[in-house]
């Protein structure tokens, strides 16, 4: 099970002033209980980030998944990322890590195929394998990782400008463990 | 012990919810965590008002008492709640905030608490555990005072029409068990 710390830290806290909020109520310690109850709001506010960018993050891997299958479909492409007949199951290829805030996608080979599709990439995104891109990349975003090579050089396309330009400075910071290649 | 029912129903349920928030979080459904979450907050807010009501009654009771205790100090008269001298945290123990009820009971100590030659005012949501003796010194009175034995008006020339009014009012609402009397 991988629960984010936090969260978990904020559940054992949650537990505790529970108990304390109990026990103040117990013995009519009124205004000690009011201030154990905004504890308790405290603790329930800080839970919102992580728990919100979880929630949010499965829809835009769902989002992903779902594109990703109707285009290969569409466009008659190998399935790169695995049992894409079905998105929950090749849901079950990735996973959104609550603790680091990343959505890690591990294609079947070792390879991700994006370059005949539009298909975008979710914020947040590590993929565990080398990713082919094409001209019909829009939008790469900003803090993509990955954890092979980016290709950006398949069947000769060539890839605007501007985003050429982008993801040699991603790949200055370190984005593309094993580099880039561009055509 | 004395818990509002309300309270004791927030915290059971706060208890159930936050365990399916850790079942919710151990299983990685973050979009269901988030509803029980929701669900919490929703008991939480709940919660203000019986503890802040009571929060704000003790303070209240307070503040009678530790102005009564001044005030009879100044003008010498008994002590009516408890045998505590000037140590209004002792006599408070005569005393009890009812959260479940939203009532403040104040028990004199010989059953008659006599406000008389004073300018104390009662607390909102009072109920005297005995009779209550007041006079013309008496500005205020809450509209919700209870008074569990009789109201007795120490009543001299200079009376105020207006309170005379309220308190018929408030006798006619039964707010006093055992009626009120004038002693001229």
């Amino acid at each position: 099970m991988k629960v984010c710390k936090k969260l978990k830290t904020n559940l054992g806290e949650l537990y505790y002033l529970l108990e304390e909020l109990q026990k103040l109520i117990d013995s009519e310690d009124n205004q000690k209980a009011v201030s154990t109850k905004r504890q308790i709001v405290r603790i329930i506010d800080e839970m919102s980030e992580p728990l919100d960018w979880a929630s949010e993050a499965k829809e835009r891997l769902r989002t992903f998944v779902i594109d990703y299958m109707q285009e290969r479909a569409d466009v008659g492409a190998q399935d790169t990322l695995g049992h894409s007949n079905d998105w929950r199951k090749a849901r079950d290829l990735c996973r959104v890590d609550i603790e680091n805030q990343k959505i890690y996608i591990r294609p079947k080979k070792g390879e991700l195929d994006l370059s005949r599709m539009k298909s975008n990439l979710p914020k947040n995104t590590v993929i565990e394998g080398n990713l082919i891109l094409g001209n019909k990349t829009r939008k790469i975003p900003m803090d993509l990782m990955v954890e092979g090579k980016l290709r950006a050089d398949a069947d000769g396309f060539e890839l605007p400008e501007w985003m050429v330009v982008e993801l040699r400075r991603m790949n200055k910071s370190g984005q593309f463990r094993d580099g880039i290649t561009t055509s | 012990m004395k818990v509002c029912e309300q309270l004791k129903t927030n915290l059971g349920e706060l208890h159930y919810l936050v365990e399916d928030l850790q079942a919710f979080v151990d299983a990685e459904k973050y979009t269901e965590a988030i509803v029980a979450k929701r669900q919490i907050d929703v008991m939480i807010i709940e919660m203000h008002e019986p503890l802040d009501w009571a929060v704000d009654a003790k303070k209240n009771l307070e503040g009678f008492l530790s102005s009564y205790v001044d005030k009879r100090i100044d003008i010498e008269l008994k002590n009516e709640f408890s045998d505590a001298g000037t140590d209004w945290m002792k006599i408070e123990k005569n005393c009890r905030v009812d959260i479940e009820h939203r009532k403040i009971y104040i028990k004199p100590k010989d059953e008659e608490l006599d406000l008389s030659r004073m300018e104390v005012v009662l607390p909102r949501n009072a109920v005297i555990e005995g009779d209550l003796i007041l006079d013309q010194h008496t500005k205020e009175l809450p509209d919700d005072l209870i008074v569990k034995g009789r109201l007795i008006l120490q009543k001299g020339d200079d009376f105020p029409g207006a309170l005379m009014q309220r308190i018929e009012l408030m006798d006619f609402s039964g707010n006093f068990y055992k009626g009120f009397s004038i002693r001229e």
